[in-house]
């Protein structure tokens, strides 16, 4: 397929991939990492749902982890 | 244990939570929490940085203390909600110190939107901790939907300024059976102090020991302030007075 072109972490970012694992491995992130949770247009994907997920042009990708806070 | 802080069916030694953000450097704030003896330590919920290594405030914490997730910068319920769900699936927690900032200058909760998710939250099966406004009917309105603790201010974020309403306070502490921890605006120890001889059950402090020009003294200096507090709250002090009742004997003074 021809790449598409989503937001990740609010940043317009062109993808070879139109799955959600593959675009997270790319950034160097797996299934088997603690502390980081995904989201596709304002919903959680817990990460067993990361292999099934196909993205489309224009999702919007958070990858989220716990920082320093009050 | 002995007079256990019991938080959602939990027991917990300590009754100082510390907030994790803005220390020095990162062996200051470990060496704080140990100073406090704090049991549980908030994180925010924020974007990984995709570009530079990763600090990991998780890993570093992680068997040290219970973390307890905010959501800390959301404006709406919407994104208050997804914080949380996010935050439950990064540290299989479903606790979540609950914040809906109404406004930047202030910081002060955005009650609507705040009722609005704690409901939610509860619902959804979360152990629902909301930051909010030191009014005893909103207060009595999240003990109501099924919050685990209420969590008012004492003063603004940050703002240092200790109790400014204790009054307020107590008839929140008098008016709920659920945990009050006070949250936001302690300044110095004696804040925390009063804020446990209230007969609040803890306090969460992260300025006034992360920007304390020696926050691992002021971390030991709250631990002892809370200690001290609870250990009045439970003793029961004396009725105030408008004139002087004296402490030595009355009699047997000489010339007499």
């Amino acid at each position: 397929m021809t790449g598409i072109s989503v937001i990740l972490n609010g940043a317009r970012v062109a993808s070879s991939t139109d799955s959600l694992a593959q675009l997270l491995a790319e950034q160097r992130i797996d299934g088997a990492q603690r502390f980081i949770a995904v989201a596709v247009n304002n919903v959680l994907v817990p990460r067993g749902g990361w292999p099934d997920l196909r993205l489309s042009d224009g999702d919007r990708i958070e990858i989220v982890q716990p920082m320093k806070g009050g | 244990m002995e007079d256990p802080f019991t938080l959602a069916g939990e027991r917990f030694s300590s009754r100082l939570l510390m907030g994790s953000a803005g220390f020095p450097n990162q062996q200051t704030m470990l060496d704080a929490l140990a100073g406090s003896g704090a049991e549980i330590v908030t994180v925010a919920i924020r974007r990984i940085n995709l570009a530079a290594q990763r600090e990991d405030t998780a890993a570093l914490l992680d068997g040290r203390c219970r973390l307890l997730p905010n959501t800390a910068g959301c404006y709406t319920a919407r994104d208050a909600v997804l914080t949380a769900q996010l935050a439950r699936e990064a540290l299989a927690t479903n606790w979540i110190k609950l914040e809906v900032i109404g406004d930047r200058h202030t910081l002060y909760p955005d009650t609507e939107e705040l009722l609005r998710a704690a409901s939610d939250l509860v619902q959804a099966g979360f152990v629902v901790l909301p930051y909010c406004t030191d009014d005893p009917v909103t207060c009595r309105k999240l003990a109501d939907l099924g919050c685990a603790a209420i969590m008012p201010l004492a003063a603004p974020i940050g703002s240092g300024m200790g109790l400014i309403n204790r009054y307020n306070l107590e008839l929140i502490r008098a008016g709920t059976g659920i945990p009050v921890i006070v949250d936001a605006g302690i300044g110095t120890a004696s804040d925390a102090a009063i804020a446990l001889e209230l007969g609040c059950d803890a306090v969460l402090v992260n300025s006034a020991i992360a920007k304390a020009r020696g926050p691992v003294l002021m971390a030991g200096a709250m631990r002892r302030a809370v200690e001290a507090g609870r250990l009045a709250w439970r003793a029961g002090r004396i009725p105030r007075l408008h004139h002087a009742e004296p402490s030595s004997p009355e009699t047997g003074m000489i010339g007499t």
